[in-house]
């Protein structure tokens, strides 16, 4: 097990070289020179060209590439902010609660609220309840995050006055962004959660335990529950890193300051370095997620564990 | 009867199936009805999308104009009918593009195996180890906004989910029986990927083709949405609903409209893909 | 006299399916005595796993219901009982053995676990007394002990089966029905696990209920046959009767695709035909499509179940009297 975790780790570093080196690349293609925005208009050519030597910004791709991965390997430097000044890295780790906060509780209400309705749906096959839920997730599946959020906001902050529009600090003001972030999330795993539990209820074990007198609610949580988890934990593990993008957008409407936020601020000012520097701290959070979803699959399926 | 039932084909039976399922047709139906929009745009409304009437501002509904004017004093509706043109174009275009790198790359992972099914598919885990939504700003980012950016973007960051789809199918076609013996009775490959591997990976390809597209438009809106996609003035939901925002308190239909529209959009095509899905797979139906 | 266990009156069971509604049993009557081993015998499809389920209770809602009839067992309708009395008996009283031991297993679940579930549903015991006895039942059919914590993927088809007779047995019920308990596990093993049944049966002294198409099978242990055919029954009687003067067509033809060791033969005889959708409605004998002795009258009217001799009675316009 220890040596499976190892390997997996080992794979997830150069996977995250991966995600550095194509991240690298393709905001090395990006048309614009950062210096000139960072100088303005007016910067004389030799400033621009002095500034652009201090930043490394003439060396070939590859050394700056290599220079940028050693950084982050030796140093844990992903980079300074060419708008700032300020270590890449610092910036982030200001932002990332938030956007780590908004992610969890989001995956907390898609888990929770997701299977409930899965089970209850798939316990009642084709009942009205059924059909509620499933034209629920069907429509949370469907609508666009971002404007669910803005909807939000227009009906419970500006017609009803009953949470706040904006900021994340307090718990009122973090529910209508989990909300708004978790809705589809919630939708998906409720879907998967009937899909995989009806799948199991047609086994013949489930059969075997009626044979036994089991009372249906054991049934349901003993044999069908604990035989569907497999694919309901691997949508809750994607739909974390699902939701780590989503949280760019939700971000943005509920003006929190986030990962998110940061990056596509930086876009629009060509800060390369943060961009960078988010787009690969959030991979990295996405890689953990889902190598700790495989681990927990050991604990799951006893057929993994023995293997 | 029964003669007939079990000489019928195979997309004789699969119509059949999605013709019963009236979830399917529905969003069939609404999917056509957005299609004819689109191609008819300039004939349908008889307001231009771009130009500005100042004197029309922040017009709300009414007979005049049915989804009321923005901002410029333009027709929403009119905006609306052309964001349709952008938005299934780029869904369609989009998944076309992710569907032609990344179903080539899975079938050629697939087929061959060994070596270039490890390399192949260690490079798709790279980007998949990116989230799909930031997968699309990182590249739009790089690439800059317009139009056929914005399909490359959203395309390219969907091309892992293909290249998966794609060779897990062909994998498990590969080692049937029937192409076991097409390849013993000394069947080249070029027949067999063609004759027996590619026909029978269409069903999950279908699907993915039908629920990505509405995957496609979500990204779209989303990335026009944080001023990634396509620039103003030209017509988007995503950017239409963004610019609505700061009228939220006093004209909430600029960005009431255009999100139902990318919803109903997206319904349709889930409804769709979901109908097609248990169509061409009756035993994942449930 | 020996007492009525188990009685089906007139049990009709249908399906809905994509292709219309599918009768899989029609006007089916049978009883079982204590004691008594009744073989149910039929092919594939002929409506056995359905009849089972109905007495278990466990048609997939909602598209498999009971129409019509009734089930008694030991006094109970089966059919109009609350689910919190049928759960007190199934298990207890009944118990039921699955076709395929590869998916009747849970496979999360330790094998012992699986069996003392059912103990301690039925029976007042302390977990360790019930886990205590779990083991022991492995040990009755023939699994070690140190087993008992293994999962159900560690072990072979037969070895799952004997798991899954030992949950069968572990409440020692009036009742074992066994749905083809060998039907899926290599034929070498068919035997062992078959015996294994038949002395088990015999040690605890319960009824039992055979379903399987294997008629060899049948003549080793059942004291009475049902030939069903199409949904319903169409000869039934005790197996010495049934086997020394089969009567209807269709168990004639049953017997003659069997190989006999004592006669020379160069070919088995086949039933012409294949058995019929269960879609299909068949004016009159349900059999007569690919019955050797199809008669006019058998095309028109469904016949009447007739009284041979003893218990032996036969659904056929051959053995009636008055045609």
């Amino acid at each position: 097990m220890l040596k499976y975790i190892f390997k997996r780790l080992v794979y997830l570093v150069l996977v995250l070289i991966g995600v550095s080196f194509i991240v690298f690349t393709l905001l090395q293609l990006t048309p614009g020179d950062p210096v000139r925005m960072m100088l303005g208009e007016s910067a004389t050519p030799e400033a621009v060209a002095e500034l652009r030597e201090s930043l490394g910004l003439d060396d070939p791709f590859l050394v700056q590439y290599f220079r940028y991965l050693t950084g982050i390997f030796f140093r844990a430097d992903l980079g300074t902010s060419y708008n700032t000044g300020e270590p890449v890295l610092d910036q982030i780790m200001i932002m990332f609660p938030n956007t780590l906060k908004l992610a969890l509780l989001a995956t907390l209400l898609a888990t929770v609220l997701g299977t409930f309705l899965g089970i209850v749906s798939a316990v009642n096959q084709y009942s009205i309840i059924d059909n509620i839920v499933m034209v629920f997730a069907l429509v949370g599946t469907s609508a666009p995050i971002f404007w669910i959020g803005i909807m939000m906001i227009l009906l419970f902050s500006v017609k009803l006055g009953w949470l706040p529009p904006s900021g994340f600090d307090t718990f009122q003001q973090m529910i209508m962004p989990a909300v708004a972030l978790g809705m589809q999330s919630t939708a998906v795993v409720a879907r998967m959660t009937r899909s995989s539990m009806l799948e199991v209820i047609r086994q013949d074990y489930v059969n075997t335990a009626r044979a036994k007198g089991q009372k249906e609610l054991v049934i349901i949580f003993k044999h069908v529950y604990r035989n569907a988890l497999i694919p309901i934990i691997t949508v809750i593990g994607l739909q974390f890193g699902h939701l780590l993008g989503g949280a760019m957008l939700t971000e943005i409407v509920f003006s929190i300051p986030g990962v998110g936020r940061l990056m596509v601020d930086a876009i629009k000012q060509r800060d390369f370095p943060i961009v960078q520097g988010s787009v690969l701290f959030v991979a990295a959070c996405f890689s953990v997620v889902n190598l700790l979803v495989d681990i927990l699959y050991v604990a799951v399926d006893p057929k993994v564990s023995k293997s | 009867m029964e003669k007939e039932y079990k000489s019928r084909s195979q997309f004789k039976t699969v119509m059949m199936r999605l013709s019963k399922n009236k979830m399917a047709l529905f969003g069939l139906c609404i999917l056509c009805a957005l299609t004819f929009i689109a191609i008819f745009a300039p004939i349908l409304s008889p307001y231009s999308p771009t130009k500005q009437d100042l004197v029309n501002q922040f017009q709300p509904p009414s007979g005049q104009h049915i989804f009321g004017t923005d901002e410029f004093g333009r027709d929403v509706m009119t905006r609306i009918f052309f964001g349709a043109r952008v938005s299934l174009l780029v869904g369609f275009i989009s998944v076309g593009i992710a569907l032609l790198i990344g179903g080539a790359l899975g079938a050629i992972a697939g087929f061959y195996g060994g070596h270039i099914d490890n390399v192949i598919m260690r490079i798709m885990d790279v980007l998949l180890a990116i989230p799909q939504t930031l997968l699309a700003i990182a590249i739009a980012a790089s690439l800059g906004t317009g139009l056929f950016n914005l399909m490359i973007a959203v395309g390219i960051s969907s091309v892992p989910t293909y290249a998966r789809i794609v060779r897990a199918s062909v994998m498990t076609i590969r080692g049937e029986e029937y192409v076991e013996a097409a390849t013993a009775s000394g069947t080249n490959n070029k027949k067999i990927i063609t004759k027996h591997i590619l026909p029978n990976c269409m069903a999950p390809v279908i699907v993915q083709v039908t629920l990505g597209m509405a995957g496609a438009i979500l990204n779209t809106a989303g990335l026009s949405f944080i001023g990634l996609g396509i620039k103003p003035p030209q017509a988007e939901w995503g950017s239409m609903l963004s610019a609505g925002r700061d009228y939220i308190r006093t004209s909430p239909y600029l960005t009431l409209i255009p999100g139902i529209f990318i919803m109903i959009t997206v319904l349709s095509l889930n409804l769709l893909g979901d109908g097609l899905r248990d169509a061409l797979d009756p035993k994942l139906k449930n | 006299m020996a007492e009525k266990l188990l009685e089906i009156n007139n049990l009709y069971v249908t399906y809905d399916s994509e292709n219309g509604l599918c009768k899989a049993v029609n006007d089916l009557s049978l009883h079982i005595n204590t004691h008594e081993t009744l073989g149910f015998v039929g092919e594939t499809g002929a409506g056995k796993t359905s009849t089972a389920k109905a007495i278990m209770g466990l048609l997939p809602s909602p598209n498999g219901k009971i129409t019509q009839g009734s089930i008694t067992f030991n006094g109970n309708d089966m059919i109009n009982i609350n689910k919190r009395e049928r759960r007190s008996i199934l298990g207890k009283d009944i118990s039921m053995i699955f076709q395929d031991p590869m998916t009747s297993l849970n496979p999360a679940m330790k094998v012992v676990d699986q069996i003392v579930e059912m103990i301690s549903l039925h029976k007042a015991l302390t977990k360790r007394e019930a886990y205590k006895e779990a083991c022991d039942l492995l040990e009755l059919v023939g699994i070690k002990k140190e087993r008992a914590n293994d999962y159900p993927h560690q072990f072979s088809g037969g070895m799952k089966q004997r798991v899954v007779i030992a949950i069968a047995l572990a409440c020692q019920p009036k009742l074992i029905i066994a749905d083809e308990p060998t039907t899926a596990l290599d034929v070498t093993i068919q035997a062992q696990v078959m015996e294994l049944i038949k002395e088990l049966k015999e040690k605890f002294n319960t009824s039992m209920m055979l379903i399987t198409h294997d008629i060899g099978v049948v003549a080793e242990i059942c004291d009475k046959v049902a030939i069903m055919y199409a949904g319903g029954i169409v000869e039934y009687g005790t197996a010495e009767e049934v086997f020394n003067n089969p009567s209807h067509p269709y168990t004639i033809g049953l017997f003659n695709s069997v190989p006999k060791l004592d006669t020379e033969e160069e070919w088995l005889e086949e039933i012409p035909g294949l058995p019929p959708e269960p879609t299909e409605e068949i004016q009159g004998c349900v059999f007569h499509p690919r019955c050797s002795h199809c008669m006019d009258i058998c095309k028109e009217r469904e016949p009447e179940t007739v009284s041979l001799s003893g218990k032996h009675t036969c659904k056929c316009f051959l053995h009636a009297s008055n045609v």
